[in-house]
């Protein structure tokens, strides 16, 4: 009978809620080969900082590895689906340290050899300010 | 593995953000705007039912943890580890600042 009362658009009641924050991670492909990852953060259980940044690129990277298909025994390893070569990560405004874990981490992928090229590009902070 | 890595950071210019991710937050918010949901298990749902038809594959994940990688990349996240630098404005894209860091000291990762 009263399902609805006090759901109004734009009203914060101030209540204690399970604020999430959301991040996208998009991979770019041709048809159906592209992936959308959605990472629906709790704000209150973990810092935004740079070890939530690292987290989110290695599980968007765990994502998209699984949606590539596992080689048949016909083709060669060679031709089996793998990651792209170069890699493009856009960030903004990483306040802490430049974002130089991040950056970091990004080194080590390509050290490992996961990718073969990685290239990072942040917005300094303030940029919304503009 | 190459001694030798080269990597890129470079700063965009104002207002390049509003591209592929903004369009999907605008879509999935449009799609909020008449639904109700009780757990975040029901809202990583109806994330997913707003991103169909938007080509490619969909992954809703719940984040409530991150393992601590700053102390784990401690020892290489710092510039003195960067042989080289260079950091200013691009000279191709005036509104751009680009830092460089080109080959990074041998044993870099070692610890890891």
């Amino acid at each position: 009978m009263f399902e609805g009362v006090g759901n109004f658009r734009n009203y914060d009641s101030g209540h204690a809620t399970f604020d999430i924050k959301l991040v996208a991670t998009k991979f770019h492909g041709s048809g159906d080969n592209g992936l959308i990852v959605i990472h629906l953060v709790a704000n209150s259980l973990v810092p935004d900082n740079a070890n939530l940044m690292c987290q989110l690129v290695s599980n968007a990277f765990k994502h998209y590895s699984d949606t590539l298909d596992a080689p048949t025994p016909e083709q060669s390893p060679a031709a089996a689906p793998r990651f792209p070569p170069e890699v493009f990560l856009q960030v903004d405004g990483v306040s802490t340290n430049w974002g130089l874990v991040t950056f970091a981490f990004v080194c080590y992928l390509v050290k490992i050899g996961v990718v073969a090229s990685f290239q990072m590009a942040r917005n300094p902070v303030g940029t919304y300010l503009h | 593995m190459a001694d030798v890595l080269t990597c890129c950071v470079s700063f965009f210019s104002v207002g390049n953000t509003h591209e592929d991710i903004d369009a999907l937050f605008g879509v999935i918010r449009k799609y909020l705007m008449d639904k109700e949901w009780s757990t975040v298990e029901e809202f990583a749902q109806l994330v997913r039912e707003a991103l169909q038809g938007q080509g490619g594959r969909v992954v809703v994940e719940i984040i409530t943890d991150a393992l601590d990688f700053s102390d784990w990349l401690k020892p290489c996240a710092n510039k003195r580890l960067a042989l080289y630098s260079r950091h200013g404005p691009d000279i191709l894209n005036p509104g751009m600042h680009v830092m460089r860091y080109v080959g990074f000291k041998k044993n870099t990762f070692d610890h890891i």
